[in-house]
């Protein structure tokens, strides 16, 4: 099907390429315009962008920049869209794609500081990553500089120009920088925000902040078997998701799968996390609304979570597990007791959650604050659990491409199906027509609260600790049973990796807590690694955060509606912890 | 001895921090913490002051001299107000108490405002957003107070509560009704939660806290003391108005120290009670948006009014 | 209404529970909350008594040079009731105009320089900075990139002479509490 529509829309022929892995397409496009018409085409087939990759392959067979565009179909299927820059006379510019996709906006501004690419007819300034200490030519991912070479033009750098926009006020606008170090305990970024009175008016972020070069840590200091140790410590709230997304790279680029027990592993390890942040981002909201009679009781359910992963993982952020062909475990854990433990930490946390969601209070802080409506969502690419509370409910990588132990548990997709209260999702169920899995669940998200407000991204993390506790119960039941229940199981890679060519690619996807993580890495020569990008879910969501706090609907103004949709200052700090991005995960 | 007891209010600005104390302790009890001491507001103020207070080159003289203003007027109004005994320095107004505060919100506020941080500024909008409507309720409380007893001293409605008695209390239902409205008045006032958390370190929902980022050292400790010393006065005022002793007590009277030992007691009784109260009502509530805060003082103003028409109306 | 019932109902639940632990004798406490079904969350309180022994109060101010928010989990670990910090006099504080001891966390990027050396002088005198994490003491994985640089040598100083060094990646609670033991120790 979509072979056919790609094939339909553009002008010159586009070329296929064979990939491993079935539910992956690549195709090769030379054209600018066409590459632009099939955005329009997949954005009118409900596309989701993934990535945008840039990379610098001048020095291989084609002697050119390329682009590599990865979209999710709603079918399962991922689309891998190549686009060299062949044209001689922009090698350094391209067609965007931002006018059916603006979450790429992010990435492509990435892409002009790391590697000086920007689109044909946009002028866009530098200093997304790159701020006013480095020099406006460094391009440091274009392989041919090296490290101590990047590192001496830095200090060298005389040039003082400064890279941020002032833009100029309108009148009885007040401009408040907040940050980038901040009063509580929380990431560098910086928030400006354009005020009136306490009503924000407008609110523009500068992050990068946190710049630490990663992707050319990658190229230059990482091996692909090592990788691992780096894509832990991107975001290290999502350690385990980060790692696991990066094994799968490599684990499809040599061509294989680890073994089942390490799959399972893999899933228990990937909701543990996410119990432990779902929960602690309850427990950090609540918080914020100052009910600590209920957050402090939540952080202590937090904490068993964290202690409940260094009993089992022997680590309490779950690192030092995953590795390329399987997962690694110190130690062999008391699996029914954890069985217990967790089931007893979700039932106090259920029964606090539904304090908090029927506490007028706290309903009153709650609903209709920082709405981030369908269309937004849609339009701007949001993703993750920010995405599925404004309506999206089906945006949920375990259910859009099914990997690993969840394309061979059916019963686990029913959970997550049933996070949402509804009749209608036979869909998935028909695979497996065993027991309802709605039955005796306690949190559930109506249909009819997902209007994106901060009340519907708290309901649907209670809902989702519950999702995530009965996955991990079915898990850690099928570990018990299982009889290989290897802890060292890693299949080595090094032959399949010799035998693979170099410049080959691979992508890993995970559903971390906070959203879709995608790697995107291409072997170099040897075991290294040539080009490694991470997209990490807070690109895409810190956007829709801008968009769920200032006021531009245009409509509801003019219906008089607007004092029920503007946003206080006041109301940030919660609106900003209702979707808690990662500044680390985003800057890189 | 009457005149030794003049300064009973000095006893109330020591005793403040660790009345914070407990209230902090009662806080983290609930909250299946151990908490600090009770004595450990002390221990800050102290370290605080040995530092120095260092001031941002922007501030004028109007910020070096703010955290003297507040810690001098609160101290003040404890001088000036019966504490556990009747005998004070002089009989005062209860206007002067209203505008005593709002000198103090007044100066905290151009302070707020001289620091030139972003923050600051937004700080004093919101102080003086909630002082305004506090200070309509406040008014109108006096107001009330002065139609049921035809006089604004703060000594003489003392007594005239005192000899009402509990029982005879309970049967003045526009004293109740004053009672509640003055206590929804105290938490706006001393910006507590529901209408500000004193705890928070979120900088964009800060009001009294933005403007206290911007001292240091020795100023720190003397605004955080006057703030003990503000909330000190405030439950004291409530206690003693609308938690009279008992008639057979006598301590607001008695000069013998069996007497005065009895009136302490009693007054620290009261004190925890307002404290347990208060840790209660907290936990129990999250803050309110900041739109919403006009309910509370809605509700203190419509109390007051009501009590004032009760008592003109039952007069006639 | 129903909602607002429920609500009222379990939050005289949470205080009825407190207050029967204070007021009975553990044994029958254990008692009355299984007869009321109630899921009471128990938990350990961590104990060290090295560090409970002295009074004192201590304001800190965290600064975030980078790191990848492992550090800044567990630092916010430390105000959770198991770990409790605030018995110890002990504090978070949000401005560092107030701060004792600045946690640094994360291995110095480049473009956090400015605002992390504006912070740091903002600090009163004594100025103990602990550096956090093994990112914060030698770069750790991010050791050789290009937007990693050395801290100012003004706050290694501090570091050195007056702060400490607390490993792992990140440390635990209990670790970050010994290691804030450390600097009070030293100064």
């Amino acid at each position: 099907m979509i072979r056919a529509g790609l094939t339909e829309i553009c002008r010159k022929p586009i070329i296929e390429l064979p990939r491993r892995d079935t539910n992956e397409l690549h195709f090769i496009t030379e054209d600018g315009d066409d590459v632009v018409k099939l955005a329009k085409w997949a954005k009118e087939e409900g596309f989701y962008l993934c990535t945008m990759v840039a990379n610098d392959e001048r020095f291989l067979e084609d002697h050119v920049f390329k682009l590599y565009y990865v979209f999710s179909a709603s079918d399962g299927k991922l689309v891998i869209i190549e686009h060299p820059l062949t044209d001689p006379k922009y090698p350094f510019n391209y067609a965007s794609i931002s006018k059916y996709f603006s979450s790429v906006i992010p990435l492509e501004k990435e892409a002009l500081d790391l590697f000086g690419l920007s689109p044909i007819d946009n002028t866009m300034n530098q200093g997304f990553v790159l701020h006013d200490p480095y020099p406006p030519d460094l391009f440091p991912l274009r392989p041919r500089r090296s490290m101590p070479d990047i590192i001496k033009r830095i200090e060298e750098n005389k040039t003082q120009v400064s890279k941020s926009e002032s833009i100029p006020l309108p009148e009885g606008v007040l401009s408040l920088p907040v940050g980038p170090i901040h009063a509580g305990i929380i990431e560098a970024g910086q928030f400006r925000f354009l005020i009136a009175g306490e009503i924000v008016e407008d609110l523009e972020l500068r992050l990068g902040y946190k710049h630490r070069g990663i992707e050319k840590l990658f190229q230059t200091q990482y091996s692909l078997e090592e990788g691992w140790k780096l894509a832990e410590r991107i975001s290290g709230d999502s350690s385990f998701a980060h790692s696991m997304a990066y094994c799968q790279a490599v684990e499809s680029l040599a061509g294989m799968e680890p073994g089942a027990s390490a799959l399972h592993w893999r899933g228990l390890f990937l909701e543990m996390e996410r119990l432990h942040n779902h929960i602690g981002d309850v427990a950090a909201m609540v918080h914020d609304m100052a009910f600590d009679l209920a957050a402090s009781r939540i952080a202590v359910l937090r904490e068993k979570s964290m202690q409940l992963n260094a009993d089992l993982g022997g680590h309490r952020l779950l690192r030092n597990i995953n590795r390329p062909g399987g997962v690694e475990l110190t130690r062999s854990p008391n699996l029914s007791e954890a069985s217990d433990r967790v089931r007893e930490l979700t039932d106090q946390f259920l029964s606090l959650g539904k304090l908090v969601l029927e506490m007028p209070a706290c309903r009153n802080r709650m609903i209709m604050t920082g709405v981030l409506s369908l269309e937004q969502a849609t339009e701007l690419g949001a993703t993750g659990l920010v995405a599925r509370a404004s309506g999206l409910g089906k945006h949920d990588f375990r259910l859009r491409h099914a990997k690993g132990v969840y394309a061979a548990r059916p019963e686990m997709l029913a959970e997550i199906n049933a996070t949402i209260e509804s009749g209608e999702d036979g869909a998935l169920r028909d695979s497996n027509g065993s027991a309802s899995p709605t039955t005796s669940r306690r949190a559930q998200v109506l249909k009819e609260e997902l209007r994106g407000d901060v009340f519907a991204r708290l309901a649907f993390r209670i809902a989702e600790v519950e999702t995530s506790a009965r996955i991990i119960e079915i898990l850690l039941r099928s570990l018990t049973d299982f009889e290989s229940k290897q802890l060292h199981e890693v299949t080595p890679l090094v032959e399949s990796l010799r035998r693979i060519a170099s410049f080959e690619f691979g992508l890993g996807y995970v559903e971390g807590w906070r959203g879709d993580i995608m790697y995107w890495v291409m072997k170099g020569p040897g075991n290294t690694i040539f080009r490694c990008k991470v997209r990490d879910p807070s690109l895409f969501n810190w956007p829709a955060l801008v968009s769920a706090v200032i006021l531009k609907d245009q409509q509801s103004l003019e219906e008089g509606r607007s004092s029920l949709l503007e946003n206080l200052l006041a109301d940030f700090p919660l609106i900003n912890k209702s979707f808690n991005l990662s500044c680390s995960g985003n800057d890189l | 001895m009457t005149k030794l007891l003049g300064f009973q209010g000095l006893l109330l600005i020591l005793l403040a921090p660790c009345m914070i104390g407990v209230l902090r302790k009662l806080e983290a009890w609930l909250e299946l913490r151990q908490g600090p001491g009770i004595f450990q507001p002390y221990r800050d103020i102290v370290k605080l002051m040995r530092k120095p207070a260092m001031r941002a080159r922007t501030t004028s003289r109007l910020f070096a001299i703010t955290p003297y203003v507040l810690f001098s007027v609160y101290g003040l109004l404890c001088l000036l107000a019966p504490v556990f005994h009747r005998a004070t320095l002089a009989s005062v107004d209860l206007i002067v108490v209203i505008y005593l505060l709002g000198m103090a919100r007044f100066a905290f506020s151009l302070a707020g405002l001289d620091a030139g941080s972003s923050f600051g500024g937004l700080g004093s909008s919101r102080q003086m957003f909630v002082h305004l409507l506090t200070e309509i309720g406040l008014v109108l409380v006096i107001i009330a107070l002065m139609v049921k007893w035809n006089t604004v001293s703060l000594t003489a409605i003392f007594d005239k509560h005192w000899e009402l008695g509990y029982v005879n209390f309970l049967a003045e239902p526009e004293l109740i009704l004053l009672a509640l409205s003055l206590a929804l008045l105290i938490l706006l006032e001393s910006a507590r939660i529901p209408i500000d958390n004193p705890a928070t370190h979120l900088e964009l929902t800060m009001s009294h806290k933005a403007i206290a980022l911007e001292y240091a050292g020795r100023d720190l400790a003397l605004i955080e003391w006057a703030e003990m010393i503000k909330l000190g006065f405030l439950l004291t005022l409530l206690g003693n108005l609308f938690l009279p002793f008992p008639r057979w007590a006598d301590p607001m009277h008695s000069i013998g120290p069996s007497g005065l030992a009895l009136a302490f007691g009693g007054y620290c009784a009261k004190l925890i009670l307002l404290l347990l109260l208060l840790a209660f009502w907290e936990l129990s509530q999250p803050k309110l948006r900041l739109r919403s805060i006009i309910g509370p003082s809605l509700v203190a103003i419509v109390l007051s009014l009501t009590a004032i028409i009760y008592t003109i109306t039952l007069r006639k | 209404m129903k909602n607002s019932r429920n609500a009222n109902v379990t939050v005289l639940r949470l205080f009825a529970e407190q207050l029967a632990k204070l007021i009975l004798p553990e044994s029958l406490y254990k008692r009355v909350s299984e007869a009321m079904m109630s899921n009471a969350i128990t938990f350990e309180r961590l104990r060290l008594p090295e560090l409970s022994a002295k009074k004192r109060s201590v304001f800190i101010r965290h600064l975030d040079c980078g790191s990848c928010n492992g550090c800044e989990i567990e630092l916010n670990a430390l105000s959770n009731p198991v770990y409790d910090i605030e018995r110890f006099g002990i504090k978070f504080e949000s401005s560092p105009r107030h701060a004792d001891i600045l946690v640094m966390t994360g291995p110095f990027t480049r473009n956090l320089e400015e605002a992390a050396r504006l912070t740091f002088e903002a600090m009163p005198e004594p100025r103990r900075v602990i550096a956090l994490g093994d990112c914060a003491a030698d770069g750790g994985v991010f050791k050789d990139s290009y937007a990693i640089r050395a801290r100012p040598g003004e706050i290694d100083e501090a570091i050195r002479e007056k702060g400490v060094y607390i490993p792992g990646c990140p440390p635990t609670p209990e670790e970050i509490l010994k290691g804030i033991l450390d600097v009070l120790a030293k100064n």
